[in-house]
């Protein structure tokens, strides 16, 4: 912990410092626009980073995903549009108490939990992502193997009512990494064209599939936020200007009143985003669930009661750290923002597990630093951008669309100065939106082309392994820690099944009852 | 769209994938190489069939979802330009210049699609905001990061 803390010092660098606030800033702006997610926003980033010292670069996509989440806040409580998914529990209060004329304090409060949620979270990544990645040292082949099974069937177990296709994708995904030559065998496979003959690079990938299809969907509901929607919107922002004195000390001062539910809500942030494929927004309206609960005043959530933002905002922020706990450990991102993140490691070379805390360990120290740092910066970075938030409603989505397509385009093409690269990005943009048309889930796709080149490569090496000594049997299915990973396997994906199955019920028996 | 239709047409593009990459199997590729991806190539047939099983056994319902409102139908238009005008520019980046093509694109589409009026000020503002957008990635890509961008046949 003190020796993470102490590479704080590389903040210290004016240029560092630079890059985090205007990393920081921009996080907050493209969060808090409706349609633009945190994982959109590091996806697009990611590409920058390649021209940036490692160290630099994951500390700009950590302030990106930290204030993204937190941003999507602004909107949620102006005018009742979450900007990030994370922030659809912060509506339920945050917006009534706009309506009451109590936007800036709902807007206090969403930053300075963020911080509180933040900081608690990256502290427990510090202290517990070396424990792990010390007790993945002493995995095999065969273990990493079953990792990145895990990885994917969890993903698509938890991803809510589609498992088959949560699956699929991701078994899809892994197959699209195979475009190429073989990481072991050098034989060409799939190459279709000759622009795969060096195969799929991570960076198109997450652009392509997360930027491409969001911009798809702003021009779908284009209509929505423009025209006379968006002035009745700016109108409501405007409304939510007036900022009276001392707001900030008295909600520092409540939190006396306050500790049941921020003390809720970090537990739940911190146990329950450390299970891949829970997202913030999940997390969010976990803590806002039972933080109601356990108020004394339930009947006035949802009426504008602060708590509902702080329960919301502490639990969502809190995610940012321990989700990335299984991505730096063992290789699985925590989430989707988590997999675009992955793709700033990989362009560094920095393949993720237990090597980032032994070879790379001033590299990964310096970006744990720099992401608690990021929540201090969130924070003032978030009062100032808040001051001026009833303008961030006057950018206009068709703005947003050209802006994000001309920066996917040069995303993509500026890591490998290759079109293919644009090409593939767009063929791979406009394929994830058809799957998501037909309610296939993207995560588990991006999450296969991540771990794909992983799996295949410890799989045929545990191949080798065991047809030197006692089977392919003996090797992959006996072992604690190999029987443990497909026991959760099993169960996430029959876990699926169920609440796929339960949700089927339910729908058919209203449908009876219509009838 | 119904949901038995969305479901349908899932299966149909599950087929899709796996005969396409079926199809693709170099069959001169004999040694360790095609082992992973034909046995992933397995596992997704098998999961489209179980799909298929699944779906006829819990069939979906035939009516239509009413999530989609009449302005959603009357913006389909404006969605059409704009995925074409996407496509379009991806494809003349490479000839024209990312410059170029990327001013060409944002004022060009910012101008036919927007829903208020036009206006000279509203098009005077706009110019100037794609300006200042264009100048920000020429200085932050061109000479801070010292990208090397598609120069085509003007800039």
């Amino acid at each position: 912990m003190l020796e993470t803390l102490s590479y704080l010092s590389f903040l210290a660098d004016p240029y560092v410092l630079l890059v985090m606030t205007l990393g920081t800033l921009a996080g907050i702006f493209l969060g808090a626009m409706p349609g633009v997610s945190p994982t959109m926003a590091v996806a697009l980033l990611v590409p920058m980073t390649f021209y940036m010292d490692p160290r630099t670069g994951l500390i700009l996509l950590g302030a990106v995903y930290s204030s993204a989440v937190a941003g999507g806040g602004i909107t949620a409580i102006l005018i009742n549009v979450p900007g990030a998914p994370a922030s659809i529990a912060t509506l339920l209060d945050g917006y009534p108490m706009a309506k009451k004329g109590r936007a800036w304090e709902a807007l206090c409060i969403t930053f300075w939990y963020s911080m509180i949620g933040g900081i608690v979270g990256v502290l427990a990544m510090i202290w517990f992502a070396p424990i792990l990645a010390n007790f993945a040292m002493n995995f095999g082949p065969a273990q990493i193997f079953w990792v990145t099974v895990f990885g994917i069937t969890i993903i698509s177990g938890l991803s809510g009512g589609a498992v088959i296709k949560g699956l699929f994708g991701g078994l899809f995904g892994m197959l699209l990494s195979c475009i190429g030559f073989s990481p072991m065998l050098g034989e060409p496979r799939y190459v279709f064209h000759d622009s795969l003959t060096s195969g799929i690079a991570i960076v198109p990938v997450l652009v392509g599939m997360f930027a491409i299809p969001q911009v798809l969907d702003l021009a779908e509901n284009l209509h929505n936020l423009s025209g006379e929607n968006r002035l009745r919107l700016m109108e409501q922002a405007r409304a939510g200007g007036v900022r009276p004195r001392g707001t900030m000390l008295k909600i520092i001062l409540n939190i006396r009143h306050w500790w049941k539910t921020v003390t809720c809500s970090l537990g739940i942030g911190l146990v329950k985003s450390v299970i891949p494929g829970v997202g913030a927004n999940v997390v969010g309206l976990i803590a806002y669930d039972y933080s109601k609960r356990l108020s004394d005043n339930p009947q006035d959530w949802g009426k504008g009661e602060p708590q509902g933002v702080v329960a919301s905002e502490t639990a969502n922020n809190c995610t940012v750290g321990p989700a990335l706990i299984p991505l730096l450990t063992l290789g699985i991102p925590g989430s989707p923002t988590a997999a675009a993140l992955l793709g700033g490691l990989l362009i560094h070379g920095l393949f993720p597990g237990p090597e980032l805390f032994t070879k790379h360990r001033e590299i990964t120290l310096t970006f744990m630093a720099g992401l608690l740092a990021a929540q201090v910066f969130m924070f003032f970075g978030g009062m100032l951008i808040s001051r001026y938030s009833q303008h961030i409603t006057k950018v206009p989505a068709l703005i947003m669309i050209a802006a994000v397509s001309v920066c996917a385009v040069v995303g993509s093409y500026g890591v490998q100065n290759s079109m293919d690269d644009v090409l593939i990005m767009l063929g791979l943009g406009l394929m994830t939106y058809v799957l998501l048309k037909l309610d296939f889930p993207v995560a588990p796709m991006v999450l296969g082309v991540v771990l794909g080149p992983i799996a295949e490569v410890n799989f045929l090496r545990g191949k080798l392994v065991a047809e030197a000594g006692d089977g392919m049997f003996q090797f992959f299915f006996t072992g604690g820690i190999n029987i443990t990973f497909i026991i959760i396997c099993v169960l996430s994906i029959c876990w699926g099944f169920f609440v796929e199955y339960r949700a089927y019920k339910s729908k058919k028996a209203a449908a009876e009852v219509q009838s | 769209m119904s949901d038995r239709l969305r479901e349908y047409l899932s299966i149909g593009v599950m087929l899709a994938l796996v005969g396409f990459f079926y199809m693709q199997t170099p069959s001169e590729v004999k040694h360790g190489g095609s082992i992973f991806p034909n046995a992933l190539m397995g596992a997704l047939a098998f999961l489209t069939l179980l799909k298929v099983a699944v779906d006829l056994l819990f069939p979906k319902s035939r009516a239509a979802k009413q999530d989609v409102d009449q302005a959603t139908k009357d913006n389909r238009k404006r969605f059409w330009f704009i995925l074409a005008s996407i496509i379009v520019y991806v494809l003349l980046v490479e000839y024209i210049g990312f410059y170029v093509s990327s001013f060409v694109f944002f004022f060009g589409l910012t101008v036919a699609v927007q829903y208020e009026p036009r206006t000279p000020r509203g098009l005077a503002i706009r110019l100037a905001s794609v300006t200042g957008f264009m100048l920000f990635l020429w200085i932050l890509f061109t000479k801070v990061l010292l990208a090397q961008l598609p120069k085509g046949m003007f800039f």
